[in-house]
């Protein structure tokens, strides 16, 4: 009887402290970055677990420099959260996915690309995302978006400032990431040769000249030396073929409910720390290395774009209903564009 | 009237001439005292194993160093660079403290306490960040300058090991500058091109000459950017580097291993870099660069201090370098503890 009783007050006992301090349940975090523990997105990562505590999960971060690795070990249930390009997020929802899809981004105003409201269609849609409503469009199936912040534009490099027209990327050979099928539509598109390429050799494949052109961030410029692959006659396409995001994924069984919508908040507020290090970077390409193509150039560009993203939603690639939102965003920002005649996209 | 025009003339030429012949003679002077200081007062104090000493000098009288020779135009940059170096060894031995609060704070569950040292430790490493980056760029303009070449393009033919030395010092301070300034959320800005030009440079110097960190900071760059690896063998250069450096009592490129596994998030290896930093058989730092080997016990020592942090909540236990809270200790030879208690 005393026993049973010292059992019951023990097992009462533990019941207790378990309540005055919940145990947080902890998730495994599979983080892409391209340099690992020491890069920016794992650093920016570190901050966000002190957040997430609030929201009640107790996350460990791991890092990854194969991007493929972490999204198959997100898959497999090895971790419980994806942190990674929107090229890989986008097969676990393609909404949010599809913010970097071709062009969606890119404001042209009197026959000239404007960086500062390209980034502000991004920025306004990832508040939009990150908004309560949003919960459902963030949903799919077990996977939800915890969040997206900005990577940056990608722009064309071209070995020859001859290439200064959509007609002359005919013929050319572009290096192509084989898991992006946008890549390979635009490649496509424009009757130019892909070449087979990853995250570790499209840099070194441009500047040794086996490709002649190569769609990048600016982050990629100095730590790649891309400068040597534009030598004195390439240059950097102003006009932003994309903006990419990298969105964070969760496995919603593993966590609280309303986890994500918190998390996608907090990363929402994070826009101006991701912008910083974009604008960084985008200041350490020299004004030389830049070109700016005809207004009448501008247009063909904007066309083929948005051609080319319309034919990947027909095929599934993006979602349709994003491609609307984002094209509402657009003229939100710039009314007077021909586009906002009519109302969606497709 | 012409005469009194001339004598005008000549009188303004010749205070010309001597405020001249003042300004190179001062000049020359300075030179030399700088010359002196790196011959004859560096090596010394760099047989002085103690870091926390030296790096309060070197934060202490930088202003005075570079202020006063460059007051009579003296070119001080590679005594610049060499005391920034040490200068960021103490804002870095901070910014660790502040990780350390924040590590313990978040297993605490301490969110704002935890906040608070991140934002702490970003700025403290935003400080060194800038150190390391004036370093690197200080020991690069005087020695192009010098010998007329271009860094991480071609190779400079040192005339001393002094030259060759902040050579190899600042370049390492570069590749510092890029770590630390993503981990301060990039408010320096410092070029990341350093990473690969970095990694040429390092191969204009002896790997043997120098405890072989050359090859090992090397390997830190394959470990780290992309497509830098291909056909290289980052973890056997780290280990025949390391034999280097235990050799000549300079265990840099330990560290170097250590920071690399970190990195890439492969914790056996880190165990692996302390362990075997805490276990060289007959182990005798260098008596010449005594100050460079303590720069390598406090680093190590730091990033043991983290992964035992973030695992535990305290830092390394003391004499505890390269043993582990989940191993089991080895029961002595011949004793079956079975016998020993039935």
């Amino acid at each position: 009887m005393t026993m049973k009783l010292k059992a019951i007050t023990a097992g009462l006992g533990l019941a207790l402290m378990a309540s005055a301090s919940p145990a947080l349940a902890k998730q495994k975090v599979c983080v892409f970055d391209i340099l690992g523990a020491g890069g920016d997105v794992f650093n920016l990562s570190k901050d966000y677990v002190l957040a997430a505590k609030g929201f009640g999960a107790d996350l460990h971060l791991e890092a990854f420099t194969d991007e493929k690795i972490a999204s198959e070990n997100f898959k497999t249930g090895q971790c419980d959260m994806l942190v990674a390009t929107s090229f890989r997020t986008r097969a676990y929802n393609s909404v949010a996915g599809s913010i970097d899809a071709l062009g969606a981004a890119s404001v042209v105003k009197d026959g000239k690309v404007d960086m500062p409201l390209s980034y502000e269609v991004v920025k306004r849609t990832i508040q939009l995302f990150a908004s309560e409503k949003a919960d459902s469009l963030m949903t799919q199936g077990n996977f939800q978006v915890a969040g997206i912040f900005p990577f940056g534009a990608a722009f064309l490099y071209v070995k020859s400032r001859d290439i200064n027209s959509v007609e002359k990327l005919a013929g050319k050979k572009i290096a192509s990431f084989d898991y992006d099928s946008a890549q390979k539509e635009m490649i496509s598109k424009v009757g130019a040769s892909p070449v087979s390429a990853d995250i570790s050799n499209f840099g070194a494949k441009f500047n040794n000249g086996s490709v002649d052109i190569i769609a990048a961030p600016a982050a990629a410029y100095k730590p790649l030396e891309l400068y040597k692959g534009l030598g004195s006659g390439g240059a950097i396409i102003r006009f932003p073929v994309a903006v990419l995001t990298y969105q964070l994924v969760v496995n919603k069984t593993k966590f609280p409910d309303g986890f994500a919508q918190k998390s996608r908040d907090y990363w929402s507020k994070k826009f101006p720390a991701g912008m910083q290090i974009i604008a960084n970077a985008e200041k350490g390409i020299p004004n030389g290395a830049w070109m700016d193509i005809p207004a009448a150039d501008s247009v063909k560009y904007t066309i083929l774009l948005r051609e080319s993203r319309i034919g990947l939603a027909k095929g599934g690639s993006y979602d349709p209903k994003a491609l609307n939102i984002m094209k509402q965003i657009r003229c939100g920002v710039n009314r007077a564009d021909s586009e906002c005649a009519t109302k969606t996209e497709l | 009237m012409i005469k009194a025009g001339v004598w005008r003339v000549l009188a303004i030429s010749g205070v010309v001439a001597v405020a001249a012949g003042c300004a190179s003679v001062e000049r020359g002077a300075t030179n030399l005292a700088i010359n002196l200081i790196e011959r004859r007062i560096i090596p010394p104090q760099l047989e002085i194993d103690d870091v926390d000493m030296a790096c309060r000098f070197a934060t202490g009288n930088f202003p005075l160093i570079s202020g006063g020779t460059r007051a009579f135009g003296g070119d001080p940059q590679l005594l610049e660079s060499l005391l920034l170096v040490s200068s960021a060894a103490c804002s870095e031995q901070r910014a660790v403290e502040e990780e350390l609060r924040y590590l313990r704070a978040s297993k605490q569950n301490n969110i704002e306490e935890a906040q608070d040292a991140r934002i702490g430790q970003k700025r403290l490493l935003e400080v060194t960040a800038r150190r390391q980056l004036r370093a690197f760029e200080a020991m690069r303009n005087k020695l192009e300058d010098k010998y007329n070449f271009e860094y991480g393009e071609t190779c400079p033919e040192f005339e001393r090991d002094f030259d060759e030395m902040s050579y190899l010092l600042g370049t390492v301070a570069g590749l510092q500058a890029v770590v630390n300034d993503i981990a301060s959320q990039q408010m320096v800005g410092v070029p990341t091109d350093i990473a690969p030009k970095s990694e040429r440079a390092l191969k204009c110097i002896s790997n043997a000459k120098w405890w072989g960190v050359p090859n090992a900071a090397r390997a830190v760059v394959w470990s780290i950017l992309p497509g830098a690896s291909d056909g290289k063998d980052v973890w056997g250069t780290f280990r025949l580097s390391m034999l280097i450096g235990e050799r000549q009592g300079v265990r840099l490129s330990h560290v170097m291993y250590g920071l690399s596994a970190l990195a890439v998030g492969d914790t056996p290896r880190f165990r692996d870099a302390t362990k075997r930093f805490a276990s060289v058989k007959d182990f005798k730092p260098s008596q010449q660069y005594a100050l460079v080997e303590g720069l390598s016990v406090a680093v190590m020592t730091n990033l043991s201090d983290r992964y035992w942090s973030e695992n535990v909540g305290t830092r390394t236990p003391v004499g505890g370098m390269g043993k582990y809270w989940d191993e089991e200790a080895a029961m002595p030879e011949g004793m079956n503890v079975d016998d020993l208690l039935n």
